[in-house]
């Protein structure tokens, strides 16, 4: 008697005690952070008051006005725009233009999506690695190619004006396979008649292609492009790997502003107020992405 | 006519220029990791002589040597590996919840869960850091390397998708004789959303393999580190030598090659119908 | 395959030994265990310190030296994170300049109290300088550093240019170098007049080039580290831009070429710090050293590692005992100095290093009376980060002025925190 009534007390709440666990886990690795991370961006919390809390103060909105007036940070906002302002774009088209031609069954195809595919799996790290090799300046494969042109060497990443874009071509490369992934999902979704009906008039490739796929994509496409804007934003680990923000700032993102505020000056109290504007950021480019992309894609 | 076919071989011929640019650098470092010491500093020239030089593993051996590789892959597989299995029970059953059963609250709660998408883990990292590494004591510790990942928002919410379009059919079956609910999700539903469940295993997989930033926060020893961190620390250590970091590099990332390989083909064939078929 | 599985066994069996071992911990013991981390260079240089230190436990019975070698990448953070988590070693090795901000956080104890007079005075005055903040003296450092010029006996004769002198008393003046490079630019086209390996960027152009500054008696940090305004954009620092601006505007120097010109007798002067000197030799080229030019005061640059006491330390005593052996004459400098050619931090070792003080005298001239330590300030990971930006944009043709107002702007913020 006694079991069957914690059989069905078990039962008559099974979705809260399947649903607990997870709920439980993102309460306190998510929302305790969170509100944490804002408790602490209004105070001085950093290594020093850490080792003796009598440092301890609520400073108040000081951390969010220095840096607002700091111009290493104003810099790497700049710079993580310019980075996003030039990834997204250049990775969809190119993630587009590659879904379009590996669209298909034949040999070449396939071998093709697995070559655009591979950086994708081989991790960030690794690239970054592999890259700050072919860009070496001396013993680097690309170097030597352009001095086979006739070229002059190039210095790459120890160039203020040159590390960003190389940053950048690095990036576009190791992502571009993922969109192509979700362009090619989407494309599987567009009825086969469309295409059919669009031989009958005889449409060419390129009309196919303005007028039924890229049309039938645009959800794809607000997706993808939504996706990308985040990832670029959080551009950490090229940076921090390759060049350490460095030469000059020129590659000193928000994010690595976060990691060096945190964990090299140990200000703990300004890193949690630039992990907030953070925040801030992703949310309100999403939202205004989220309201502004349909219209554009329409016209 | 010619015109058209002019068109497709420019088109083939971009393409394949385009496979190659977009292979080379991974083949690059596939080749240096290959070449001894001396010729990587040649860079390209040294594929003038390739015929004459003896490609070796020896900078494979040299990794070992240099660094207790072993245990860094070790690490990395365990921190992945643990963060997919609960991964995979705590997400799919908190989305099963929310797509069949009466939850308190359930609709505000779950309007909560999608909204937490949009916090991104930098925001967090301070917090947690202070939190798990520092409050907690668990700094160079393994559940201090994982707890933050157990449960996801983006999984529960793309599983909670899948199972509301999955057909109740064999639930309500089930449910007439008398099943529990936990026995229903876990033999009928869990099994019925393999295909999603295991795009979010893929998809765990990698982002945690290729995860940089709070490995790199919770670890400060060399023998706690997963194989990206190494990495990160393997390739500035002196003497810096391009062929055993490549190498360190190629050892990194066959594991994800082949687990991609192997669970892609799972992807492709597993249906979401197959369930009511049998 | 199968010796790596061996390998993991061992590694197993270590551990669980190691577990063992540890629970037996409380067995009496009258050893007292010290801990270091110390960074990890190149080889030589790990491989000298680690027989420094088992020198030292072989030397007596009573503490047991435990040592860490951490990577230079990261190894603040890593310092940072084991202060938080109540960690630290006994001992830690740190970059120099970095000091304040350790004492400022609380990671360092002072160092003062230990050392006697006539130890503190037998070291050169930057080791001292470099490690004291607010009055107290927190590290000791075993070598020192500086720059000097080194000059290609080859190219200058070919352009009839007697050598320059290697004595401090006969420094060059600006304008008398830049004439001389001029000269060579002239003469010997296709050779570039010098090297300063601006490409390095980061610490290197603080480092090496905020002497010019000083030379011109102009400073980048008023004494207490709290402000540059007033001093980073005074007069005569503005000056001193200006003049190092000439160096690539006359196309004297050049600031993208990547390193190695020298050695690929390349380029007749080198701005080059003292550990290219061991690089020169074995490669076998010709050359000769003089001190660094200066505008109206010669200065020049130092600084280096240095070992520092933890705040967490609880067995100070035999903490200093290590310390003491690991900048001690025989014990400590000289191995270490033969293995990373740094230059010694002490005079009595110096006395002991024949080569040194014989063919590299200039080295330790310049220390004991031009050189100067980098500023002071809990801050000095934004400063020299903003410097060094500075320095590069001058050397690219910023305007001098605007560049150091904008530099004025981003560290007002920072600095006074």
């Amino acid at each position: 008697m006694k079991q069957l009534n914690v059989r069905s007390f078990l039962d008559r709440n099974a979705g809260l005690i399947l649903s607990i666990p997870a709920l439980f886990i993102l309460f306190l690795m998510v929302i305790v952070p969170f509100v944490m991370a804002l408790v602490t961006s209004f105070t001085n919390l950093s290594v020093k008051s850490l080792l003796n809390p009598n440092h301890l103060q609520i400073t108040g909105v000081s951390n969010y006005a220095s840096l607002l007036t700091d111009r290493a940070f104003l810099t790497a906002i700049q710079n993580t725009f310019f980075f996003t302002v030039l990834v997204v774009p250049l990775q969809t088209g190119l993630a587009l233009l590659f879904a379009v031609i590996v669209k298909g069954t034949a040999l070449w195809q396939k071998v093709l999506k697995t070559s655009f595919f591979l950086p994708v799996i081989t991790s960030m790290a690794v690239l970054s690695v592999v890259w700050t090799l072919l860009l070496n300046p001396s013993i680097g494969p690309i170097n030597t190619i352009l001095s086979l042109l006739s070229i002059e060497p190039q210095p790459f990443l120890t160039h203020k004006s040159q590390a960003m874009l190389c940053i950048i071509t690095m990036s576009i490369w190791q992502g571009a396979g993922f969109q192509m992934m979700v362009f090619l999902a989407g494309m599987q979704a567009i009825p086969k008649q469309l295409y059919e009906a669009a031989a009958i008039e005889h449409s060419s490739p390129w009309q196919n292609f303005r007028y039924v796929t890229f049309p039938l994509l645009r959800n794809t496409t607000i997706f993808v492009i939504l996706i990308t804007t985040i990832f670029a934003f959080k551009l950490f680990i090229q940076p921090h790997l390759i060049t350490q923000g460095g030469p000059q700032n020129a590659t000193m993102t928000i994010i690595l502003q976060l990691y060096n505020q945190a964990f090299v000056n140990g200000s703990y109290g300004k890193a949690s107020a630039i992990s907030i504007l953070f925040f801030v950021i992703v949310l309100t480019v999403s939202l205004v992405q989220r309201n502004l992309l349909p219209k554009e894609i329409k016209s | 006519m010619s015109n058209k076919k002019f068109n497709k071989v420019l088109l083939l011929v971009t393409a394949i220029l385009l496979g190659i640019i977009f292979i080379t650098p991974l083949l690059w470092m596939v080749y240096t990791s290959l070449l001894p010491d001396e010729e990587v500093l040649h860079g390209i020239l040294s594929i003038k002589n390739l015929f004459s030089i003896k490609l070796s593993f020896q900078n494979y051996r040299d990794v070992f040597n240099r660094v207790p590789f072993f245990n860094t892959i070790g690490l990395t597989f365990l921190f992945t590996g643990t963060i997919a299995t609960i991964g995979l029970f705590v997400n799919s059953a908190c989305a099963y919840a929310f797509a069949r059963l009466p939850i308190p609250g359930g609709t505000i709660l779950f309007t909560l869960i999608t909204a937490l998408i949009i916090i991104p883990f930098e925001t967090l990292a301070i917090p947690l850091f202070l939190m798990l590494g520092v409050k907690c004591n668990l700094m160079n510790n393994f559940a201090g390397l994982f707890l933050p990942y157990c449960a996801k928002a983006f999984n529960i919410f793309f599983l909670r998708q899948y199972f509301l379009l999955l057909p109740k059919d064999l639930e309500e079956a089930a449910r007439i004789e008398d099943a529990s609910w936990y026995r229903i999700y876990f033999s009928i539903a869990l099994p019925l959303a393999k295909p999603a469940i295991i795009t979010c295993v893929i998809l765990d997989f990698i982002t945690h393999w290729s995860e940089y930033l709070w490995p790199l926060i919770i670890s400060n020893k060399s023998t706690f580190e997963t194989a990206q961190i190494g990495l990160g620390h393997f390739y500035t250590l002196p003497p810096i030598q391009w062929g055993d970091i490549m190498a360190y590099s190629v050892m990194a990332t066959i594991p994800m090659l082949l687990i991609f390989t192997l669970f892609q083909r799972h992807i492709v064939l597993t249906n979401a119908t197959e369930g009511l078929k049998g | 395959m199968q010796r790596h599985l061996l390998q993991l066994f061992q590694a197993l069996l270590f551990s669980l030994l190691f577990c063992i071992l540890s629970c037996q911990k409380k067995a009496p013991q009258s050893v007292t265990i010290i801990k270091l981390w110390a960074h990890e260079g190149q080889p030589a240089e790990k491989e000298a310190l680690e027989s420094i230190f088992s020198a030292f436990n072989a030397s007596q019975s009573n503490i047991k030296l435990v040592y860490e070698f951490k990577q230079e990448q990261g190894y603040g953070s890593r310092v940072i994170a084991a202060a938080l988590a109540k960690d630290l070693p006994d001992i830690i090795e740190i970059d120099g300049p970095y000091t304040a901000q350790f004492a400022d956080q609380g990671i360092l104890t002072p160092i003062d109290g230990l050392i006697t007079e006539e130890m503190r005075n037998d070291f050169l005055p930057t080791i001292l300088s470099q490690g004291t903040v607010n009055d107290r003296l927190y590290t000791l450092g075993a070598f020192e550093s500086t720059v000097v010029l080194y000059y290609s006996k080859d190219i200058l004769k070919e352009c009839a240019i007697p050598f320059p002198s290697a004595s401090l008393d006969n420094a060059m003046q600006w304008d008398l170098f830049l004439s001389l490079l001029q000269n060579i630019k002239d003469k010997k086209p296709g050779i570039t007049p010098l090297e300063t390996f601006i490409p390095w960027s980061g610490e290197w152009l603080t480092y090496a080039f905020t002497p010019l500054i000083w030379s011109n008696n102009g400073k980048i940090l008023d004494n207490k580290g709290n402000t540059v305004r007033g001093f980073l954009d005074n007069q005569q620092s503005i000056e001193a831009l200006q003049q190092w601006q000439r160096l690539f505007k006359e196309k004297l120097s050049d600031h993208s070429l990547p390193e190695g010109l020298f050695e690929q007798k390349k380029a007749a002067f080198v701005w080059g710090i003292f550990n290219r000197w061991p690089l020169y030799k074995k490669a076998g080229l010709n050359f000769g050293i003089a001190p660094l030019p200066y505008i109206t005061t010669p200065k020049s640059p130092s600084g280096s590692w240095c070992w520092g006491m933890t705040t967490q330390s609880k067995k100070k005593a035999a903490a200093w005992e290590v310390l003491t052996w690991i900048v001690s004459a025989k014990n400590g400098i000289l191995p270490l100095c033969k293995a990373n050619a740094g230059i010694p931090s002490r005079l009595s070792a110096i006395e002991l290093y024949s080569e040194y003080s014989e063919t590299r005298s200039l080295f330790i001239e310049q220390l004991k009376t031009t050189a100067q330590s980098r500023p002071i300030t809990a801050a000095y990971g934004t400063l020299t980060l903003e410097i060094s930006s500075l320095f590069y944009d001058i050397a690219l043709g910023a305007t001098v002025k605007e560049a150091v107002a904008n530099t004025v702007i981003k560290l007002e913020n920072s600095i006074k925190e």
